[in-house]
């Protein structure tokens, strides 16, 4: 014998018209436990039906009856137990009401109660069969198919099937054997992120132990391609581009490291790049960051819908440093004539921040435009500005009202300058200098006098001339330093502007005698003269020293006096053969009449000859038979 | 100027300075006539100077004067000699860098030096001053003879003395002439022309044969000098 189900009623009485029901009709409850809630359903015995009434009734006929809904066969169970009162299936009348859709076995014989008549009174009922002993089941284990879906499908393995009965398999969310909700399937659907408790049985008293199972939810997408982007040093965002990513998930990005979601981005295509932009925790200009993907899945694909998870995929943004630097510039030098404005400009390239701009040195003003056109008088100035990439800087300035003049201004941009020339044009081609005199020389008698004058206001060459007189003269570029005693010559000479005309006189040999020249320098005529100082009185007064010998007689020195004055002695051999020697004597002028030389030869005398070029004095031996050496003194003097 | 002092005349010529030193007299003494030098101390220094006259100078008159220092060694002794003209009696007067004399340390006057150290001056020792000086310039073709390169007032140049040197035998010539050979030399002189106050310069040549054939060429002491007329005080 094998209990079908086990059923506890609390009885209940109900009188009508004399007569007493008892059980479960109208009053008295139906449940699994003893004492418990109502349970009138009886799957156990016949899957999906429901006691509908159980009771006795006192009138003599009717007896034991028990309904259940549904149209149920005559079988299934072969005895019913009350209170250990069994009653026998076949002994009862089995009847189907169509009309209330009930089917109903009586024991009309039975004329006790076996409910008893105590209200309240718990009687154990039990459905048998007479059939072999039911033996349970064993779930070995539950599995899922991990469907990308919200639930996935959890299906019952069993070790053993066991045997009698109905195998039946149930899913429960707590751990308790549930009494309905039996299934002849062993799958069921199993939401993710729960846990689910799973069961076998071949009758109510046959259930397995719970077997729980619980189903995680799925990550999203970890293997997508993205960009690591290089920023402007002022950039305010950055963007990454992704593809591959799975649409439908959403991707945060946050900086390495850090938990703080930078940005969010749902993912539109599967197979389409797209563009993640992000303006938050940005690298300082000239430095890198390092950011990480995370994911989220949505419930419907199997993910939890709420948490970001880590790819592990990272990206850099990399944020150039600000170049205020700028490729060399250059400015059109300009020309033109005096005191007219003048404009140029330079294009500014290769820098990304604003360059300041300044003027060095120089006089222009300038001004910052976006174009090439000169921007009006009013913007420029000289004032230190900025300038961006590809814009244009523009200098402004008037030449000089002088002719040739240049005016010169260094920019500086972003520590990189050119030099911009403004230059006046040249005068008009003129011959004829700027009025011009000689310096009048008065000196001492017989001596070489020099004067020097610098000619201006041409341009272009011009001839000089001597009209008179008998200086001699040349050209210089120097006022300062005097030309060589052979360029100075009587014949014309040609001169550019600001050369020196030079002049060169012995003054006369006499006392207050003026020697006039006259000169023309384009049609520009100057005279020097060059006077000889005037005779002094006599002995003892005007200039000079006075020295007495001893014998106090006669004057050892007078202030009339000229002495010989030694400037230098050269001595030396010359060997036979035409020999020569050269030296050098600072201030030596073969025309300077007041240097004096004296020279002679000893040992064995022989012809030779005293030559002079400038300052370089050589003796040179002839070429004579003489195999003998002979010495040479030379003595150069001032009297 | 650095040192010592510095003195120019009424002229305007500088006497004394800081950077040169004045020739003064070192001895005088007179050539007699008919003999062709005087010998000097071979102690004086090669760069000294001579200076001559005729004997006692003149008040009218022409004199034509050569001379000229010859110094060499011969066995390891130097001989000075100075030549003049030989018919003439000269006054002569040698001169020498002032350096060259031992400082002075007592007597009268002041020594000047120079700012090397070297003595510039002394009232010690009498002075050469100069009248006059000129320039000239020898060649093959010229001797730079002038009649009267110096114009002086009367009695100007009575006392003066010339320096030797620029008259000398400046030239001497083999040549041939109608198929024979001679020689020739040519002197420059001194001219002094006490009537008329001026010194000038002339020429004096003598000549004779050569053997025919003989080579034929000039030679010439050429060059730069300078004609000093002054007086020794």
């Amino acid at each position: 014998m094998a209990i079908l189900q086990t059923k506890y009623v609390d009885v209940g009485v109900y009188t009508i018209y004399g007569t007493v029901l008892t059980g479960f009709i109208s009053t008295g409850t139906v449940s699994n436990t003893q004492n418990g809630s109502s349970d009138v359903n009886l799957d156990s015995v016949f899957s999906g039906a429901d006691i509908t009434s159980f009771y006795h009734s006192s009138t003599s006929g009717q007896g034991l009856s028990f309904s259940l809904s549904g149209n149920r066969a005559n079988g299934t169970f072969d005895t019913l137990k009350i209170g250990g009162v069994s009653f026998a299936r076949t002994s009862a009348t089995h009847s189907y009401n169509s009309s209330n859709n009930r089917t109903t076995w009586t024991w009309s014989s039975v004329s006790s109660s076996p409910f008893g008549t105590t209200v309240g009174a718990d009687k154990q009922v039990t459905w048998e069969t007479a059939g072999s002993t039911v033996t349970a089941p064993v779930i070995s284990g539950v599995s899922n198919n991990n469907a990308a879906a919200a639930s996935v499908t959890a299906t019952i393995s069993l070790s053993s099937s066991g045997s009698g009965g109905t195998l039946q398999y149930a899913q429960t969310t707590s751990n308790s054997a549930p009494s309905s909700g039996w299934s002849a399937a062993p799958a069921f659907s199993h939401p993710r992120g729960t846990t689910r408790y799973y069961w076998a049985r071949r009758d109510t008293n046959t259930v397995t132990s719970s077997v729980s199972h619980s189903v995680g939810y799925l990550t999203g997408d970890t293997g997508f391609s993205r960009s690591s982007p290089t920023i402007a040093h002022n950039a305010p965002s950055a963007t990454t581009t992704i593809q591959y990513a799975t649409a439908g998930e959403t991707l945060a990005i946050r900086l390495n490291g850090q938990s703080t979601n930078l940005v969010t981005a749902v993912v539109a295509s599967s197979t389409q790049s797209q563009n993640i932009t992000f303006s938050g925790s940005l690298p300082s200009a000239g430095s890198s960051s390092t950011y990480r993907f995370f994911v989220r899945r949505p419930t419907s694909t199997g993910g939890d819908g709420s948490t970001f998870v880590d790819t592990g995929l990272t990206f850099t943004v990399t944020r150039n440093a600000a170049d205020t630097t700028p490729n060399a510039f250059s400015f059109t030098d300009k020309t033109g004539n005096a005191s007219t404005e003048q404009n140029s400009y330079a294009q500014i390239t290769g820098i990304n921040a604003a360059a300041t701009v300044s003027r060095t040195s120089g006089g222009a003003t300038f001004a910052v435009a976006s174009t090439s056109t000169t921007p009006s008088s009013s913007n420029f100035g000289t004032s230190n500005t900025t300038i961006t990439n590809n814009q244009y800087l523009h200098v402004k300035q008037t030449t000089s009202s002088t002719y040739n003049a240049t005016l010169s201004t260094v920019m500086n941009v972003g520590g990189v300058t050119d030099t911009w020339v403004v230059t006046t044009n040249p005068a008009p081609s003129d011959g004829t200098p700027e009025n011009y005199s000689f310096t009048d020389v008065t000196t001492a008698l017989s001596t070489v006098a020099y004067a020097a004058t610098q000619i201006t206001g041409i341009s272009q060459t011009i001839t000089v001339s001597r009209t008179s007189g008998a200086a001699v003269f040349a050209i210089s570029n120097s006022g300062t330093t005097t030309p060589t005693s052979s360029a100075f010559t009587s014949s014309n000479k040609t001169l550019t502007n600001n050369q020196y005309i030079w002049l060169r006189q012995t003054s006369s040999s006499s006392n207050s005698t003026t020697l006039t020249s006259q000169f023309s320098a384009g049609g520009v005529s100057a005279s020097w003269n060059l006077t000889t100082v005037a005779a002094s009185g006599s002995s003892g007064t005007g200039f000079g020293l006075r020295l007495f010998p001893p014998t106090g007689t006669i004057a050892r020195l007078d202030t009339t006096d000229r002495t010989a004055r030694v400037l230098a002695v050269f001595t030396g051999t010359l060997a036979a053969g035409g020999s020569s020697s050269t030296f050098t004597q600072p201030g030596y002028s073969s025309s300077d009449i007041t240097i004096a030389v004296e020279w002679q030869t000893s040992g064995d005398p022989q012809y030779v000859s005293l030559s002079s070029s400038g300052t370089s004095l050589t003796v040179t031996r002839a070429n004579d038979p003489s195999s003998f050496s002979n010495n040479y003194q030379v003595r150069i003097f001032r009297v | 100027m650095s040192y010592a002092i510095q003195s120019i005349n009424s002229s305007g010529f500088t006497q004394i300075d800081e950077n040169s030193e004045v020739f003064q007299v070192i001895q005088t003494g007179t050539k007699a006539a008919n003999v062709s030098y005087v010998t000097l101390p071979n102690t004086l220094p090669t760069d000294c100077l001579v200076f001559a006259r005729p004997a006692g100078g003149r008040t009218s008159g022409l004199v034509q004067l050569t001379g000229y220092i010859s110094d060499f060694t011969i066995s390891g002794t130097r001989t000075l000699r100075a030549y003049m003209k030989y018919n003439l009696a000269c006054d002569y007067a040698v001169v020498q860098r002032c350096s060259e004399f031992t400082a002075p340390t007592s007597g009268y006057g002041i020594n000047v030096y120079k700012s090397n150290g070297d003595l510039g001056f002394t009232s010690e020792q009498p002075m050469l001053r100069v009248i006059a000086a000129r320039a000239v310039s020898f060649s093959n073709s010229t001797g730079a003879f002038d009649s009267g390169w110096y114009q002086g007032t009367a009695g100007s140049i009575d006392t003066a003395y010339v320096m030797l040197g620029p008259y000398i035998q400046y030239k001497y010539e083999q040549y041939a002439s109608f198929g024979e050979n001679f020689y020739r030399y040519t002197f420059r002189n001194a001219y002094f022309d006490y009537n008329n106050h001026k010194m000038g310069t002339i020429a004096s040549t003598f000549s004779g044969d050569l053997q025919r054939g003989s080579n034929v060429f000039t030679r010439t002491n050429t060059g730069q000098k300078t004609e000093i007329i002054g007086y020794i005080v």
